[in-house]
Order: C-alpha cells, then sequence, then structure tokens
C-alpha cells in the first residue's frame, strides 16, 4: 500500500501537468480570427533563415494584460468624434446657464423654430434644469405611484447624470454622439436670452418613460400653448398634454421622488 | 539495511512531490473554474484581441475586469443606473486602466453596463438576446475608436 501510493500521486501529477500545462496558457489572449495560418511544410527542408519574419497585424498585444494601446499612448484625445454641433459651441458653463433672476420673464414654448441667431442650450454636466432653476418654488405635484422614499422609484439604487450623456440618461441613453439620430420634438426658445431648448422623444424604458407613466401624461412635441413642460437634467426638457393631475405650465423635476415642482405659485 | 533507506527516503520524496503536484493542479483548476468572463478589445485599426477567462467582480457601482494573468485590470464606474424589468442598466461613467503599475483613465465616447443580479435569464431591451442570471454584460467606445465588450459571469457579486 505505502509503496503504491507515490505511483498513483505521480500519475496524478502526470495527469494535471499534461492537461494543464500543455493547454494554452490563460494570460494569454486567443489568437483573433484573422491570424495567418502556419505556412504548409515542404517536402524538401528549407534553409535554415535567420529569423522568422514578423507577421504583418501582430495579434497578441505587445504587453500582457488588456491591450489600450491606442487610447493611452495617444495624447491627447482626438475631438473629431462625430458629435452635434453644440459642442463646438459650448462656452463656461457660468456664461452659458441663462440668467435665472425673479424679473425675468417666462420662457415662452408657442415658437416652431428658434431664430437663426439664437444658440442652442449647452450640455452643463450638471443637473442644471433649464432656465427655471432654483426658481420652481410653486405647488409639488406629488407622484401617483406615491414613492415611499427617495430613488424608491429605482428601487432605492440613486440616479445621477452621467457626465458624458446628454440629459444624463434621463429620457434615454441619449449619448452625445446619437443626438443625430434621436427624434427631435420640438423646441423650447427663451427670447430673452437667445438660448433654445431642443427636445428630443423619450426613449422607453428610461426613467423619464416612467415618469410620463406614473403621471399618466402623454409626450407631445414642444412648440404649441398650454402644455406641460418638464424640466430635466442637463437642460434638458420634453412636453406633455395636461390631464387632470398635471396642468399646464413649467414644471422642475425632482429625481429623488421623480416628483413635479410647479414653476408657478 | 543501506538499501531499505534509501527506498523509504525515495517514496517520501515521490510522495512530497506528488501532493505538491496534486495541490498545484486542483489550485490551477479551481481558478480557472472561477473566471469565465470573455472580453474583446477591437482597436481602431481593426485589429483584434480576445482575452478568454477574464475575472469579474462587481463591487457597489463599480465593475472590476482583470485579465487571466492578473496584469491588467479594468475598473468600469457606472452612473445613471436604471431598471428594465428585471435587468439593471447603467451608464458607462468612467473607465481606467490598471496595468503595469501605472493607472491610465480611458476617455470613453459611449457604453453601456448590463446587470442582471436575478435568478432568472433576462432578455436584453430592444434584443432578442438573454442575459443568464448573475451575468454582466458591457459594451463600451473609447475617445480613440477602440470598441470593448465584456460578457460573463460575475465571479463576485453583493449577494
Amino acid at each position: 500500500m505505502t509503496r503504491t501510493m507515490p505511483a498513483v500521486l505521480a500519475i496524478s501529477l502526470i495527469a494535471a501537468l499534461s492537461s494543464d500545462a500543455f493547454a494554452a496558457p490563460p494570460n494569454r489572449p486567443a489568437p483573433p480570427p484573422r491570424q495567418a495560418a502556419p505556412p504548409p511544410r515542404q517536402a524538401a527542408p528549407a534553409p535554415p533563415r535567420p529569423a522568422a519574419p514578423p507577421p504583418a497585424r501582430p495579434s497578441p498585444p505587445p504587453t500582457q494584460g488588456f491591450n489600450f494601446n491606442h487610447d493611452i499612448n495617444a495624447r491627447p484625445a482626438p475631438v473629431a468624434q462625430p458629435r452635434p454641433a453644440v459642442t463646438q459651441q459650448r462656452p463656461p458653463v457660468t456664461q452659458q446657464r441663462p440668467p435665472v433672476t425673479q424679473q425675468r420673464p417666462p420662457v415662452t414654448n408657442n415658437a416652431v423654430r428658434p431664430a437663426p441667431n439664437f444658440r442652442r442650450a449647452p450640455f452643463t454636466n450638471t443637473s442644471a434644469r433649464g432656465p427655471y432653476q432654483g426658481r420652481a418654488h410653486g405647488a409639488v405635484v406629488q407622484n401617483p405611484r406615491h414613492w415611499s422614499g427617495n430613488w424608491q422609484w429605482n428601487r432605492g439604487l440613486a440616479w445621477e447624470p452621467a457626465p458624458t450623456y446628454w440629459g444624463g440618461g434621463f429620457w434615454g441613453p441619449f449619448a452625445l454622439g446619437a443626438l443625430a439620430v434621436a427624434a427631435l420634438y420640438g423646441y423650447i426658445v427663451d427670447p430673452q436670452s437667445q438660448v433654445y431648448y431642443p427636445s428630443y422623444q423619450v426613449e422607453p424604458d428610461s426613467p423619464g418613460a416612467q415618469l410620463l407613466q406614473n403621471y399618466g401624461l402623454q409626450q407631445t412635441p414642444c412648440g404649441a400653448d398650454n402644455l406641460v413642460v418638464i424640466w430635466g437634467p442637463d437642460n434638458s426638457v420634453i412636453c406633455a398634454f395636461p390631464n387632470d393631475t398635471v396642468g399646464p405650465g413649467n414644471y422642475d423635476l425632482d429625481p429623488t421622488t421623480l416628483s413635479l415642482v410647479s414653476e408657478s405659485p | 539495511m543501506g538499501s531499505e533507506a534509501r527506498t523509504v527516503r525515495t517514496s517520501i520524496l515521490r510522495l512530497g512531490l506528488g501532493a505538491l503536484g496534486l495541490s498545484v493542479a486542483f489550485g490551477a483548476a479551481g481558478l480557472r473554474a472561477d473566471a469565465e468572463g470573455v472580453t474583446r478589445i477591437q482597436q481602431s485599426d481593426g485589429t483584434v484581441q480576445v482575452y478568454r477567462d477574464s475575472h469579474l467582480r462587481l463591487v457597489g457601482k463599480t465593475l472590476w475586469i482583470t485579465s487571466a494573468d492578473h496584469r491588467g485590470r479594468l475598473q468600469v464606474v457606472n452612473g445613471a443606473c436604471s431598471f428594465a424589468g428585471e435587468l439593471q442598466r447603467c451608464l458607462t461613467d468612467a473607465v481606467t486602466l490598471h496595468q503595469h503599475g501605472r493607472t491610465h483613465d480611458i476617455a470613453i465616447d459611449h457604453g453601456t453596463v448590463y446587470l442582471n443580479l436575478s435568478d432568472a435569464a433576462q432578455v436584453l431591451p430592444h434584443s432578442g438576446q438573454q442575459l443568464a442570471p448573475r451575468n454582466v454584460l458591457v459594451a463600451f467606445r473609447t475617445a480613440h475608436g477602440t470598441y470593448v465588450s465584456v460578457r460573463g459571469a460575475l465571479d463576485e457579486a453583493p449577494q
């Protein structure tokens, strides 16, 4: 028994090595499908070469770990991404944000198309919510779902704007580059600061879609009079037909409770 | 007497080597069984690298993707999370590469992280594909045009 035990263990060791050590190393990335196959052997042995020619497109990364050489060795990052022209016009946030004063007349939403000299409201990368930020002190239209606490509409998970996304993804995960294909849903025009706020169609399954569903609101393109105008993160805005729960007017969105705060007292 | 002692010493040596080999073999097998994530990186020039056996770990809102050789770690910070049914969908807020003792911030153009922390397979929005229970799907594009996708079961996730 004592003489057979080492033999059994040795056989186990050999078996383990044959299946593990001879397999492809786990830390080596799998070769890409375009890797060239080795050339077929010739009948006569070829004369020895000093060195094998390197492949035209080396598939394995030059370093171990992950290959991000195009990203970490190239500086600065290119700005040639297909982004909307608004990013080119964006001045600093403090200059772009529409002036918020108590004497300021309300923004009109009856313009079909902004004047050519008007500039688009900037992406703020913050939770800025249009010209009514800080001015919405009116009645709170509680969410009919009566969410028990903050972020309960998101199962208690705090939602926050993502800096790289228009609208923070609240109305849909619209990347800046995807704005060109997003469905435009009218404009809100601020004639005093000569800024216009384009509106886009709310994407299904987005937090904004849940807001509309909770209030029973139906989105409509901005531009007509007497609409429900909801200002969201990053100067985003959408419009909806008023109903028994929400009357026409401007509303600031409280994302923690998914409730609406009226601009007018 | 001397021959017997030599035989006993040889047996002990073989026994030790065998035990060591078994422990190494089982240990390697255990590590490999844990990490089954697949990371695919398509460079802006079209070349593709596929990294199998990536280790996927979710800590809070941060997803850690570790290469099988443990040389590289991708830190994907999620933001703006919402739910589509039982499927948690987050936007890629920031990506950092920790590799060779250095830290590199990867500029992101756009990206999405899908997390299925439920016990049932979930259908991805606007897709016929399903995400298995406790699986993750990551897809993002860097500012330099590198496409990265990660898919696999979470090796570590909050219960």
